[in-house]
């Protein structure tokens, strides 16, 4: 149990540091993109579509982690099969969905960002199913709370 | 769900109250009470072979089903 907590613990500080890592990519995300995608040899309007997506990304990123920090504090407080964290696995799962969506918008304009909408797309239907099965786990649980 | 516990009427039969059986068969009250009031999902057999052996009584004494559409049995 303790091992349990502490490799928790370990993605609790890891998901918080990714959450930090995507509060400086807000502010450097413009330069980024102009060094590593050839913003260069983009139209005016193309650029801007594509900063614009990046961003709602990173709004749709940052709900996901906020839920990844529930989940986590859920489980370190001992609440591991309970109806909040099927919730939060579903917020998880639809924004990887979203963000598939929106990176394959975006793939349109560069061609390798359909890549990451194709890997955001597997990772939603993975998330999918997990969350399906601790609903699952939830309601045995609940019944057995019930069994006397 | 149709099936009514009638566990309230066999304790007072035998005039022992809940908090007695509940300590005569290693559970709390507050798991027995889950069974009075009607919100348990599942008894084991084991919990029912305690239950029936310190109230002196068979399984049928204590559970009753009546149809759910029959308001006078409720």
């Amino acid at each position: 149990m303790e091992k349990q907590k502490f490799w928790a613990k370990v993605t609790l500080w890891v998901e918080r540091g990714v959450g930090a890592l995507l509060v400086a990519l807000v502010f450097l995300l413009p330069a980024i993109l102009r060094c590593y995608i050839g913003f260069l040899f983009m139209l005016e309007w193309e650029q801007q579509l594509l900063t614009g997506l990046f961003y709602c990304c990173v709004v749709i990123i940052g709900w996901a982690l906020w839920n990844l920090d529930c989940l986590l504090r859920g489980i370190l407080a001992g609440e591991v099969f309970v109806r909040k964290n099927v919730r939060c696995l579903r917020w998880v799962q639809w924004s990887c969905g979203l963000v598939s969506l929106i990176t394959g918008i975006a793939g349109i304009i560069y061609i390798p960002l359909i890549a990451l909408a194709v890997i955001m797309a597997f990772l939603c239907l993975t998330i999918s199913v997990v969350s399906h099965v601790m609903d699952a786990a939830v309601t045995i649980r609940e019944e057995n709370d019930l069994t006397i | 769900m149709a099936i009514i516990v009638n566990l309230d009427m066999m304790l007072a039969k035998r005039k022992m109250t809940s908090l007695e059986l509940a300590q005569r068969i290693g559970m709390t009250q507050a798991n027995l009470s889950i069974l009075k009031t009607g919100k348990a999902k599942a008894v084991r057999m084991s919990t029912m072979d305690l239950i029936c052996k310190e109230l002196q009584c068979q399984p049928g004494d204590l559970f009753e089903y009546v149809e759910d559409d029959d308001p006078w049995k409720r």
